[in-house]
């Protein structure tokens, strides 16, 4: 017991070290791209959508097989999601007993289940192109969590955009957590679901012994809902997620282990008869699945195409993004490029491209530059919607252009002596020319030059609106193939400043020519 | 002490306070001084120091010391855009022998602060020595203070920076397209949290004189070991070796000698050709006319 139980606290750990360990000097030992496989919902969704199989399938058949042989194990001790609830149920036992917390008077939440019907619902918004698995997937769920909203990095340190939408999405399975903390994991979620299934044909479950007297006490312990006592004794093993509570407080020792043979637990028990009564739930699904990714992918008033199409002028992917739809279709919203930016200038978007493309990743330069050398937010991207690129290719893969405002402009409008874009720019894409008529030397963008990294616009120091700012026209979005073939064919040259020559004024700039 | 001797001090306090501030302590130093020591960083440092009296003329064992470097630039040394970590390590050991009471290296850096001090190499540099690095960009580490300049009226100046004795500019000489040259005066802008009010709402160079006359760094040690010439201040540009440290006990006289030394786009270029050289000069900030400025060269 106490050995399972420092396992699965152990994995926790693992993970919020790994996810806490971005954006500081020890990113490269974290194992965050590989988590992120974990849930095996991405995997299914994975193959739907055809996606190049990589070696962390090894995870998924692991999981599985050890499903059918063991039961939902899990959503116990795997799940981080499952871990968190824990620990936040803890805490708040912890705080009712010593009277911060006033005692509970929570009811048990009546709400129905709905995992089956989430479950297929994803499944099917999936084979027509839509992903939604990451509304409920619970890795997903908890690595944004703990890399976005309980960063330390990000608390203490750098701070990211809308926090208030995630409350929402990342908050839903705490504010459940009411009677049973639990009730997200038996109610809503999906991955939850697949596993219960699979372990309801498999090998190994609890059963009651005859010494048991219906006493109850595991029902009222039971953080998963799995025991039965009233009239028909039976553990769900669906739903029983193997934290061997009910055989540690039995009074009557009453609660062993069972083998089955494969299938067995399938036909023999309840299970076949709730399996039939989620044929409906089945259906529901379906219809439901249809009619969001209906909705959401065809020409309609509801964010069909025809609204989708009119981009936010701020919609900068980061660089080695895929193509829109496929790079919305890939991204799993770990979060994990933001959490590992070293520059903070990638943060979750908004609803401003639309619900579908909520908490995706964009460039946000008036927060942080994209500097030239580095490429971290590929590196750390589990499903390879944003592309893992060398430093060169990664200079090449453009995401925008710089815009000036000359009316905002202090020195075009106001005429005074400010180059900061001009010394900002890494890619030497701005230059200073006289132009007649004003007294000091302004700044122009050369297109072919920009990358669209944002360090002019971050270090602008016109306010509110930047008079210099980066617009996603002229990205370069591939979905294979080299950014630097392409940018060359579009007649690009992007790369590092160079060393500045003498111009043929009277005096170098800066000096008084008087 | 009786009532009517209590009043007494008490007027004498008030009238102190009332005038006490009008007198100005910033007259120009006697005997500006401009020591540049050609050779091996460390060594050069010293001999330069042991012209304008040792290290222990300016810092003593009460002293909190703030030095000012410039690493606002996450680019190796060698560009010459940030101030040489050698430089910084050689200062901080002849500071330390002083057993002052504290030595903070601050700045608030224009790009990401930890790239910044890893690529320039300070951090690296300055690992176990007895400094506090900090670099600030939080608007609660700075104060506003009021400044009597001929444009600027406030200044958001660090904390640290009010509560120390001390001010110890090094910058490295590098070329400025917006100021001409990023020396001594151009560094201090560090120490300040709204840099860019300096460039959008009032002319850079006044606003410079105007900050340099508050922060008043009583040494100066310019990191002439190299020289940024063209391109400045973020480079990449030509970079000049020069292999020399300028010591001064004025900022304005030590900008105006390095100004004088280092070929600016292949030119030779007059100081008061750099307005808030010239400014700070007609200020009486320094002397900003070599002429005038007691010069000595050297090598070890």
């Amino acid at each position: 017991m106490k050995l399972l139980n420092s396992a699965k606290w152990g994995i926790f750990t693992l993970f919020i070290l790994s996810i806490w360990s971005l954006d500081t000097q020890f990113h490269d030992l974290s194992l965050s791209p590989s988590l992120i496989y974990l849930d095996p919902i991405w995997h299914i969704i994975g193959f739907i959508e055809k996606r190049p199989i990589t070696f962390h399938l090894i995870i998924f058949v692991l999981i599985i097989i050890a499903t059918l042989f063991l039961g939902r194990f899990f959503c116990y001790y795997v799940c981080p999601l499952g871990s968190s609830l824990d620990l936040f149920a803890k805490i708040k036992g912890f705080a009712k007993k010593h009277g911060i917390l006033p005692p509970s008077k929570a009811k048990a939440l009546e709400i129905p289940h709905l995992n089956s019907v989430i479950f297929v619902a994803i499944i099917v918004a999936a084979v027509m192109g839509l992903n939604l698995g990451h509304l409920t997937s619970p890795v997903s769920i908890s690595s944004a969590l703990f890399g976005l909203f309980l960063s330390p990095i990000k608390w203490f340190k750098r701070g990211y955009l809308n926090p208030w939408l995630h409350l929402f999405s990342l908050l839903l399975p705490f504010l459940l957590a009411q009677k049973s903390h639990r009730t997200w994991c038996i109610h809503i979620c999906p991955t939850g679901w697949l596993l219960g299934f699979i372990s309801s044909i498999g090998g190994l479950r609890l059963i009651f012994s005859e010494a048991c007297n219906s006493c109850g006490k595991c029902q009222y312990i039971c953080t998963m809902n799995a025991i039965e006592t009233n009239d028909r004794k039976a553990i769900k093993a669906n739903q029983c997620h193997l934290c061997l509570l009910c055989i540690e407080n039995c009074p009557q020792h009453a609660i062993k282990f069972e083998k089955l043979t494969l299938g067995e637990g399938l036909i023999g028990s309840a299970t076949l008869g709730e399996f039939t009564k989620e044929r409906r739930q089945f259906l529901l699904g379906g219809l439901f699945g249809l009619a969001i990714s209906g909705v959401a992918t065809q020409k309609g008033v509801f964010s069909g195409d025809y609204i989708r199409s009119i981009m936010p002028n701020d919609l900068i992917r980061p660089p080695g993004a895929l193509p829109e739809q496929t790079f919305e279709l890939l991204c799993v919203r770990c979060g994990l490029c933001m959490a590992n930016c070293p520059s903070n200038t990638l943060q979750p978007l908004g609803f401003q491209n639309g619900v579908l493309s909520l908490f995706t990743p964009v460039l946000v330069p008036r927060i942080g530059a994209c500097y030239p050398d580095c490429n971290l937010c590929g590196e750390i991207c589990p499903t390879g919607a944003i592309r893992k690129l060398d430093l060169v290719e990664k200079q090449w893969a453009k995401v925008g252009t710089a815009v000036i405002t000359k009316e905002r402009c202090i020195a075009w409008e106001w005429e005074k002596r400010c180059l900061v874009c001009d010394e900002a720019c890494p890619y030497d894409a701005i230059t200073m020319v006289e132009i007649s008529g004003i007294k000091v030397l302004v700044p122009i963008v050369v297109e072919s030059r920009c990358n669209g990294c944002g360090a002019c616009e971050m270090s602008c120091p016109v306010y509110p609106q930047k008079a210099i700012q980066v617009s996603p026209m002229g990205e370069i979005r591939l979905a294979s193939g080299s950014y630097r073939e392409e940018g060359k064919k579009l007649g690009f040259t992007l790369g590092l400043k160079t060393k500045g020559l003498a111009t043929g004024q009277e005096m170098p700039p800066g000096f008084e020519s008087d | 002490m009786d009532r009517r001797e209590f009043l007494k001090w008490q007027l004498i306090s008030l009238i102190f306070c009332v005038i006490g501030p009008r007198f100005s302590w910033s007259f120009p130093e006697k005997g500006s001084k401009v020591v540049a020591v050609k050779g091996e960083v460390s060594k050069a440092l010293e001999a330069g120091l042991k012209e304008l009296g040792g290290i222990k003329t300016f810092v003593s064992e009460d002293s909190r010391v703030v030095i000012k470097p410039n690493m606002s630039f996450r680019n190796p040394p060698e560009m010459g855009t940030t101030t040489h970590p050698e430089v910084l390590k050689a200062l901080v050991n002849l500071l330390s022998a002083t057993r002052p009471k504290g030595i903070k290296v601050l700045d608030n850096t224009l790009t990401d602060p930890d790239a910044c001090l890893k690529n320039s190499g300070i951090a690296h540099a300055l690992k176990g020595l007895p400094v506090d690095l900090k670099i600030l960009k939080s608007k609660a580490d700075y104060q506003e203070v009021k400044v009597q300049g001929k444009v600027l009226s406030s200044l958001d100046v660090m904390k640290d920076v009010l509560m120390s004795d001390i001010i110890i500019s090094v910058p490295v000489a590098k070329h400025h397209s917006s100021a001409g040259v990023s020396l001594s005066m151009k560094n201090l802008m560090g120490l300040i949290y709204d840099r860019s009010s300096f460039h959008y709402k009032y002319d850079l160079h006044t606003a410079i004189a105007d900050m340099a006359n508050f922060l008043k760094p009583k040494l100066v040690i310019v990191d002439m070991t190299r020289a940024l010439t063209t391109n400045g201040p973020s480079g990449p540009g030509e970079v000049a070796i020069m292999d020399t440290i300028v010591v001064s006990n004025d900022m304005v006289a030590a900008d105006a000698y390095v100004t004088s030394k280092v070929k600016w786009y292949g030119k030779q270029i007059e100081p008061f050709k750099v307005k808030h050289i010239k400014v700070a000069h007609e200020m009486g900030i320094g002397m900003g006319d070599l002429s005038k400025v007691e010069v000595i060269e050297k090598a070890v």
